[in-house]
């Protein structure tokens, strides 16, 4: 897998360098070595500071709209999930297909910080270097120790089930073997589902009590690209400021809707949160709901229109009407 | 002058502790068929549950389901959203666009703890003002079996 880094750089280089795009959104070394950060490459001198490894968790398609909007073409470095909201984006006509690039790399799953940390659970003085395979050496202040990337992956990336780009200009690798719990992808939905009312009522009400509103769920979703949030509304004001549970709730289950059809499951929204809320679980829930409903599943195929943008004469008739 | 206020503020206060608890139901009747439904079964003198504060909107299509969350937000205890029925709608496809998003919005409500029962979607046609009554009665009755949702006496 070595050979994807120096493949995106060959493909960057290429690109810069005949005019074909502008711009390389990609990811390089981050000040930590279990992170990587965002890189955005003007010139082929740049090219070498492109990095592939188990920590480019970061959705790039979240910068598409604005580097589009500044003009010329982009090439991204796509995930299977990145390349899934750059279809969102196109279908939904805030990036025109031609103006980007998609450099579609197979992911096997990226690993999770977290589960790197020593028996301390500190993660200061580690030291991670990645084998180009599924091994990643950790070396902490208890010793040096072989971690196997399959066994310490994100919980999004476990689930994944498109982790090879389902649409890619260039295409950087052989397809990647499934993930290991793509089969399980709503398992929480239904844990949740089966509890009573009651209990899901405080279960989420606790879970967005804790909510401080940093609004980092938003900003990393590269589907909530809205210029105005209803959140920031004042007129209607939905809710206020105050990070309070009934103000949260709304602002999570308002937020949760608007990507109805529309979320692809990149799970940033739930890595960037400071406080833990587990907000795909409500992301799940209305795509489980949509795929059985309209039998459409987010970020597949660019020609088509978003499920709640269309509607068939024949769609069923609400519940509800028993007595008709 | 203050302790009058005083005064009548508290009464009001004390006012929902002294009646039984009713239900209070936010219902969004499109304005070319439920609304008149609505206001058919008034001019027929027919008698339905005083729960229901109605909110005449343009379409059912119009009813944004951060509406229905914000009745939720504010206290109410049931949503009524009704509009033409499917292929009679003033504006030709409102009420369908709002016949996929608003059972699911429904059914995030459900998932995130509010019952269904308290939500109902359905149809009701310019001339159907009975229907328009059992629609308000069965859904009163749905919701008064739920209870008080209240969400601010929860957290007190």
């Amino acid at each position: 897998m070595r050979g994807l880094e120096q493949a995106i750089r060959d493909t960057a280089r290429e690109l810069l360098a005949n005019g074909r795009v502008r711009l390389v959104l990609g990811y390089r070394e981050g000040s930590v070595p279990f992170r990587t950060t965002p890189a955005f490459i003007r010139t082929p001198e740049e090219v070498d500071r492109l990095v592939w490894n188990p920590f480019c968790a970061n959705n790039l398609a979240v910068y598409l709209p604005a580097a589009v909007g500044a003009g010329g073409c982009i090439a991204v470095v796509a995930k299977g999930c990145d390349a899934r909201s750059i279809v969102t984006l196109v279908q939904e006509h805030q990036v025109p297909r031609e103006r980007v690039v998609i450099l579609g790399v197979p992911c096997t799953g990226m690993a999770d910080p977290a589960r790197l940390a020593g028996a301390d659970g500190s993660l200061h003085g580690t030291a991670v270097t990645w084998d180009g395979e599924g091994t990643l050496e950790v070396r902490d202040a208890g010793g040096g120790r072989s971690v196997a990337v399959r066994d310490v992956l994100q919980e999004r990336c476990r689930l994944c089930e498109h982790n090879t780009p389902t649409l890619a200009d260039e295409m950087l690798g052989e397809r990647a073997p499934a993930m290991p719990g793509a089969a399980e992808a709503f398992a929480i939905v239904e844990a949740l589902a089966g509890r009573p009312v009651e209990e899901r009522r405080a279960y989420w009400r606790a879970q967005v009590e804790r909510c401080i509103r940093c609004y980092a769920c938003r900003a990393a979703c590269p589907a909530c690209y809205c210029r105005t949030c209803f959140m920031d509304k004042t007129a209607p004001r939905w809710a206020s400021k105050a990070s309070t549970a009934d103000e949260s709730w709304m602002f999570h289950a308002g937020r949760a809707f608007h990507l109805a059809g529309r979320c692809v499951e990149c799970g940033e929204c739930e890595r960037v949160c400071p406080m833990g809320i587990p907000i795909s679980a409500l992301n799940r829930m209305l795509d489980r709901e949509v795929r059985e409903r309209f039998g459409y599943t987010a970020g597949l195929d660019p020609e088509s229109v978003p499920p709640l943008g269309t509607f068939r004469p024949e769609d069923p008739d609400p519940g509800g009407s028993e007595e008709r | 002058m203050a302790d009058k206020q005083t005064a009548r503020r508290t009464a009001k206060e004390q006012a929902p502790a002294q009646t039984a608890w009713e239900p209070l139901i936010v219902a969004f009747l499109c304005n070319w068929c439920s609304y008149a439904g609505a206001d058919l079964a008034g001019s027929s003198r027919m008698s339905y549950p005083p729960n229901v504060r109605v909110v005449r909107v343009p379409c059912s299509g119009r009813v944004n389901p951060l509406f229905i969350m914000s009745c939720f937000k504010k206290g109410f205890d049931g949503v009524l959203v009704a509009g033409c029925h499917p292929g009679d709608c003033h504006y030709v496809k409102g009420n369908y666009y709002a016949r996929r998003r608003m059972p699911l919005a429904q059914e995030l409500l459900a998932y995130m703890g509010v019952d269904p029962g308290r939500i109902r979607f359905d149809w009701v046609s310019a001339a159907e003002s009975g229907r328009f009554v059992q629609v308000v009665q069965s859904l009163t009755e749905q919701v008064r079996a739920l209870g008080p949702y209240a969400v601010n006496k929860a957290r007190i």
